[in-house]
């Protein structure tokens, strides 16, 4: 799929955003401008800064492909993602920006007493997180670079390529760009790849979505099997029989060619009517729910999706840059705004997949080659055939741009927190207290290298370690462990510090790690059962069988953080009250007081 | 005598932590840290009980898809079901009317504050 257009349109965006870095440079004089830009981002440029860096490939790329494949169990996901910012606005965008700190571990430092453990624990919290997010952006970054580009550089495969370019150019846009960088960058970013979906949904509205959702079509997918799976079973009841029943025999004559070879490990490309694993008895439909999830795996969805953004430190992080707690509130309202509208988007272009695909497919040689009886094999791939189909090579080069600029401006955003967490966090206060403010922003920026390079490896690994292909949609899945990781550790302890004077210092730290540590050992459970660590039916896979494990891990670190506060047998300190003031105070006793308690630690 | 001189005078030592006024010293006035206390309930009131309408709105989606066909199996308007149309436009809409009234409320219970 080498088209001249999308690599002009990449070029071109790693020339902007090189550039931006560039003008942005002299703004990075000290700390405060570094990692907060100053704290002067006005509500329009912050909240499109934030949905650059919430917008990732997973959901650019990912929820029109979900939304193709699953129908409304797709558009389930982004109701999760769309909804999220709502207990944001509730309960932490304000509270957070009044609070006025750099990151969250210094929420907890200065929450608790000026409690080193719990800034340390929140500081290991910070780079899990930004690990389990940062591992779903390299896949994008190199399947990506796979489909859109297709060719690898120095000795290198395309994806190999994809992860080494976008960590290049990440490290050197935000290493010299800072935050006030990284967020003007990630403003263009989220314009580019807002405009790429609009163009692409645009096109479907003015064309027609089409009629296979409201036909109630049995809902069919492309997949691949072998041809010992192929032929399993008794005669009439195998995949092979379904198959033959499903496809058009012009189609299903090359899986025929397959079969009569006789090899049952060669793979051949069906398609499959699909099971609607909520009402078995039902046929699955695109427009009923039931495809993805179980009626528990409904609710826990959901829920890990809307508590794991309330979590995550490049989002939160966000807040801090506010100029104050009304235009957070501003800001988030505004966020709400985009995310809905470009969720909405995504789900036309999914459901308009359904119409174009078979038409048009066949007349493009490149596309039919991705698709199998015309459905796509990969659905993810769905946005830039679409762009292809309807635009031409310029859609298709538009949409590359698109990809790229929601990978750049999350791995921009969580690399600047990851270094914030590192640099300001550990260095700063533990390692050279005294370093004179360019020392300070040279280890910001050393620390951004530092998680980039880790990125690279990891990066280059998850295919090594073959976790692709134990998981048929890594990158959503990924994502999702990201989001059960943020919603575990932090969220319980966030909205309890922030709302409920009675949270002690063991406490939060208690709801962190049973939190963060038990979202993070569901997910091994699950990870060594989908590899086959665990044998079917054993204890290890019972454990493993739990994909979203928040829906109990959450309310379990809750439980945690009310009986070890309620059994601390510390009486409330003189300075909470100081702490409740900064929170829940007006934007001008917040300052004050958070100046006269630096002021008295000076004097001490 | 100044705001920062009355909170000075509330000092008060605290068994262990002598050495940092920053935490042995309350920097708000009685007066001012009613006013937050009062603002922080109607505040709190305020967000659990948009809390409690968010979570109620978003879990009432998965229960109905599990227990009533009328929602997710009936076809309503254009052929598509109330489950269809809810997840594809009216939730997102819904949201964000209630984040906006959320929103105008908030600011208008940090107005109150503003005399701090």
């Amino acid at each position: 799929m080498l088209n001249i257009w999308a690599i002009m349109m990449v070029i071109l965006l790693v020339v902007v955003t090189i550039g931006i870095s560039l003008y942005a440079r002299s703004f990075n004089s000290n700390t405060a401008n570094f990692y907060l830009a100053g704290r002067k981002i006005g509500f329009m440029t912050n909240s499109t800064a934030i949905c650059g860096d919430y917008f990732s490939a997973a959901s650019f790329l990912g929820v029109a492909g979900a939304v193709y494949a699953s129908g409304v169990d797709g558009m389930w996901y982004a109701i999760g993602f769309g909804a999220a910012f709502v207990p944001v606005v509730l309960f932490l965008a304000s509270p957070l920006r009044k609070f006025g700190e750099y990151t969250i571990p210094d929420f907890l430092f200065a929450r608790f007493g000026k409690s080193h453990k719990a800034r340390v624990i929140g500081v290991i919290m910070v780079q899990l997180i930004c690990i389990f997010y940062l591992a779903p952006q390299m896949v994008g970054a190199g399947s990506t670079w796979d489909v859109l580009v297709g060719v690898g550089f120095l000795g290198m495969t395309p994806y190999e390529t994809g992860v080494v370019a976008t960590v290049v150019v990440m490290m050197f846009y935000v290493a010299l760009g800072g935050m006030k960088g990284t967020t003007l960058n990630q403003m263009i970013q989220f314009w580019v790849l807002f405009t790429a979906m609009f163009l692409v949904f645009a096109l479907v509205l003015f064309n027609g979505v089409g009629n296979y959702a409201s036909q109630n079509q049995p809902l069919t997918n492309a997949s691949t099997v072998t041809v010992g799976k192929l032929m399993e079973g008794e005669e009439g009841k195998r995949v092979y029989d379904k198959a033959k029943a499903t496809m058009s025999p012009e189609a299903f004559a090359a899986v025929d060619a397959a079969v009569q070879k006789g090899d049952p490990n060669a793979s051949v490309n069906v398609v499959l009517p699909q099971a609607n694993k909520l009402h078995a008895d039902r046929t699955m439909v695109m427009q009923e729910p039931g495809h993805r999830y179980d009626w528990l795996n409904q609710f826990s969805m959901v829920l890990a999706l809307v508590l794991g953004t309330m979590g995550l430190p490049h989002i939160m992080n966000r807040y801090y840059t506010n100029p104050s707690g009304k235009v957070a509130r501003l800001t988030t309202l505004w966020v709400l705004a985009f995310v809905a509208f470009f969720y909405i988007m995504s789900s036309v272009v999914g459901l308009g997949g359904r119409r174009f695909i078979p038409e048009l497919a066949g007349m493009d040689p490149t596309t039919a080659a991705l698709t199998v009886d015309g459905l796509l094999l990969k659905s993810d791939q769905i946005l830039p055939v679409m762009g292809k189909l309807l635009f031409g090579e310029f859609g298709l080069g538009y949409v590359a741009a698109g990809a790229f600029a929601a990978m750049f401006s999350t791995v921009g955003g969580l690399l600047i927190a990851s270094a914030a967490s590192w640099g300001h966090d550990i260095y700063e206060n533990y390692v050279n207290p005294n370093a004179p403010e360019w020392k300070k922003v040279l280890v910001g920026k050393v620390a951004v290298i530092a998680m980039s390079l880790f990125s690279l490896l990891v990066g280059l690994g998850i295919p090594a370690i073959g976790l692709d292909k134990a998981y048929p949609s890594l990158i959503a899945m990924m994502v999702t462990w990201a989001f059960a990781v943020s919603g575990g550790a932090f969220v319980p302890m966030l909205l309890s510090s922030i709302w409920w004077k009675k949270t002690t210092r063991n406490g939060a730290i208690a709801g962190m790690i049973v939190g963060g540590g038990g979202s993070i050992f569901f997910i091994m459970m699950n990870i060594l059962k989908e590899t086959g660590v665990f044998a079917a039916g054993s204890f290890g896979a019972t454990l493993g069988s739990l994909t979203f494990p928040s829906i109990f891990i959450v309310p379990l670190s809750f439980l945690t953080i009310y009986v070890v506060s309620i059994t601390d047998k510390n009486k409330m300190p003189v300075y909470v009250n100081n702490i409740w003031a900064r929170i829940h105070g007006s934007d001008k006793l917040s300052e004050r007081i958070r100046m006269q308690m630096k002021e008295a630690e000076q004097r001490g | 005598m100044s705001q920062m001189e009355i909170a000075t005078q509330k000092s008060q030592k605290h068994r262990g932590t002598q050495e940092d006024a920053s935490l042995t010293t309350q920097f708000v006035t009685d007066a001012e840290l009613e006013k937050v206390n009062a603002s922080f309930s109607a505040q709190r009131r305020l967000s659990f009980s948009f809390g409690i309408y968010f979570f109620l709105i978003t879990l009432i989606i998965p229960f109905l898809s599990g227990t009533s066909e009328w929602w997710y199996g009936t076809p309503l308007i254009f052929g598509l079901t109330l489950n269809f149309w809810t997840t594809l436009l009216l939730f997102h809409v819904l949201y964000w009317l209630l984040a906006f009234v959320f929103v105008k409320r908030a600011n208008r219970l940090e107005d109150e504050l503003s005399d701090l």
